[in-house]
């Protein structure tokens, strides 16, 4: 596929799930890090479903500044953290029954308190809320240790069960992950120079530092697709979420305008891939440095130019053998030369 | 100095205007006392009430740090502008002491002591001017054997109650890169989902070249792209606690 259609393609894509046409995505699961955030994509879903006047639901199980507050219209806000499983099911279900329109989006801030603490109900719970109206969007991250409920407990979850995470992930019709677009800066450099790729917040090394410097940066968000056709083709792509303007929206076919990019039109993403300008006055400073004069003058340069090299013939078409004639001169002393030898 | 340090790590505390919580971290050699103790003061100077509960201290601990960042704490005690709670010196005794809370009961009877104080206060000032800054709830953990979630769920609790919530916790390695022991699975899961869910981070930590004589740490702030309203993203410093003061500067930055 020739990037242009890919990018077309790639794009209307993203765009489609963005703005929930069509029932894209079911169940769209977010990966985030200290590193990057989901908030920048979640803000993204919530934008862009209330100018279609889609209504939302955000479920909170530990948002301490949920969405709302800032007072977007169709949005309600579910306090989830005290809620028994059934009792938040049941809330959902009325509130989803009393709405006037069938789309609604439905949004978990973290799936990682429910992993925690009830891993067994997190497939029947996750299940009964995905239906052909309803958009699910649940965020989950992945450097919080989940604490599984010990052994002997009531709701404890047996070893040999996958953990949730590979749960949700077979669930889940698409997954993004989003990324720190500076810290995927730096590892491409590293990356480039054969170097280790430098570690963030928690991974950096640095007793007592918890965000690394870089995340959740304000000029947007990476998010990588793993989208899940109805035949179980996976498309994988990565994109750019920029935070405001400055990039140029793309005209996409059916008169859309999005702004999402692909990673790799990203300007600084596409920097080290150019070859450098040469030549603009300057020496090319990653030259061998050697104490020899490795350079040749002009009278060297005729001279070697001058040089006939061996066999330039047989380069020719139908050089000197013509063919595939193998050119060979025995030599006299050292090989050992038998006529008789051929003839059988 | 003082207004300089308020000023660059100390906005995002004050000047946010929706309901947030922020994140302070600190290792053992690089303590965050002082941090608390300027941001109590900065907290105090602007026209914030502050209930302030600590694991970690007594009220004459602090008094006696507030006072050398010019802010005596007795005197908004008595304006009804500091409320202290005392999370320390009964928290294994029946509930004796009148500022204290106790666990003797459990989590949840600690919990609702605290939410009876903190309605208190915010039923008098009104919840949108109420700072409350909760230090070392971590040792609930440990010393109580509750779930990291259990706590947050406490501190969701208390923070609907409020306008902003600080919390104060420890994040030395052995507390959150250690996953082996429930304990430190526990202690591990507390600070990274706090660290998910704040509006800013701020982090405190020792010198990466070891130890010298005139630098105490380092000093990282991120904030969440939502906080817009400081003029920075992220931060890091250096900082020099000395005898009732503190020098903030720049990493090669000439001092006097």
């Amino acid at each position: 596929m020739s990037l242009d259609h890919r990018r077309t393609h790639n794009l209307l894509l993203i765009s489609r799930l963005l703005s929930l046409r069509d029932s894209t995505s079911p169940f769209t699961l977010i990966l985030d890090t200290l590193s990057q955030s989901s908030r920048p994509l979640v803000s993204e879903y919530i934008l862009r479903a209330t100018s279609q006047k889609i209504p939302i639901l955000f479920i909170s199980f530990n948002s301490f500044s949920p969405p709302g507050v800032a007072g977007a219209g169709g949005l309600t806000v579910i306090r989830a953290h005290r809620l028994p499983i059934s009792a938040l099911q049941t809330q959902i279900t009325t509130h989803l029954s009393s709405l006037p329109s069938k789309r609604c989006l439905l949004i978990i801030d973290s799936l990682n308190p429910l992993c925690s603490s009830s891993p067994s109900s997190l497939a029947p719970f996750l299940s009964s809320l995905i239906s052909p109206t309803t958009t699910l969007i649940a965020t989950f991250s992945l450097d919080i240790p989940l604490s599984m409920p010990p052994e002997a407990s009531g709701s404890a979850y047996p070893d040999s069960a996958p953990s949730p995470l590979v749960l949700l992930k077979y669930f889940a019709t698409t997954i993004l992950e989003v990324r720190s677009i500076t810290h995927m800066l730096e590892g491409k450099k590293a990356r480039d120079r054969s170097l280790v790729e430098p570690g963030w917040g928690l991974e950096e090394g640095k007793e007592g530092a918890v965000v690394g410097l870089g995340a959740t940066p304000r000029e947007g968000t990476v998010v990588v697709m793993e989208y899940r056709r109805k035949s179980g083709r996976g498309v994988t792509e990565g994109f750019f979420l920029p935070a405001g303007a400055g990039f140029k929206e793309t005209l996409l076919p059916g008169g859309i305008r999005e702004k999402v990019i692909l990673l790799e039109d990203h300007p600084e993403w596409r920097v080290s891939e150019q070859v450098k300008e040469r030549g603009n006055g300057f020496e090319d400073e990653e030259g061998p440095k050697s104490t020899f004069s490795l350079g040749l003058t002009e009278e060297q340069r005729k001279k070697r130019d001058e040089v006939v090299l061996p066999y330039f013939d047989a380069q020719r078409e139908g050089g000197i053998g013509g063919g595939g004639a193998i050119l060979f001169t025995p030599d006299r002393e050292i090989d050992d030369f038998d006529d008789e030898e051929d003839e059988i | 100095m003082s207004q300089s340090l308020h000023h660059d790590l100390l906005s995002h505390h004050i000047s946010l205007s929706s309901s947030h919580l922020c994140l302070v971290t600190s290792v053992l050699g690089a303590s965050g006392s002082w941090y608390g103790h300027s941001l109590l003061a900065a907290l105090l100077k602007s026209s914030s009430t502050v209930i302030h509960l600590s694991f970690l201290h007594s009220a004459v601990f602090h008094s006696d740090a507030v006072r050398k960042w010019g802010v005596d704490l007795g005197q908004y005690g008595r304006k009804g502008r500091y409320v202290f709670i005392d999370g320390l010196s009964g928290l294994f005794l029946p509930d004796r002491t009148k500022d204290g809370v106790s666990m003797q009961a459990g989590l949840e009877k600690l919990s609702q002591q605290v939410k009876e104080k903190v309605k208190k206060v915010a039923a008098a000032v009104g919840s949108s001017k109420v700072v409350l800054v909760v230090e070392g709830p971590d040792v609930l953990l440990s010393v109580g054997g509750v779930s990291s979630m259990e706590v947050v769920n406490e501190l969701l609790d208390w923070h609907e109650l409020v306008s902003s919530t600080t919390v104060m916790v420890n994040a030395d390695a052995a507390f959150v890169t250690r996953t082996r022991t429930r304990l430190e699975m526990e202690e591990a899961s507390f600070v990274t989902t706090l660290a998910h869910q704040a509006a800013s981070v701020t982090s405190l930590r020792m010198l990466d070249t070891g130890l010298a004589k005139d630098v105490s740490g380092v000093l990282r702030v991120t904030t969440s792209s939502e906080t817009a309203n400081t003029d920075w993203h992220e931060k890091e410093v250096l900082y020099f606690v000395k005898d009732g003061s503190v020098e903030v500067f720049n990493r090669g930055q000439m001092r006097s």
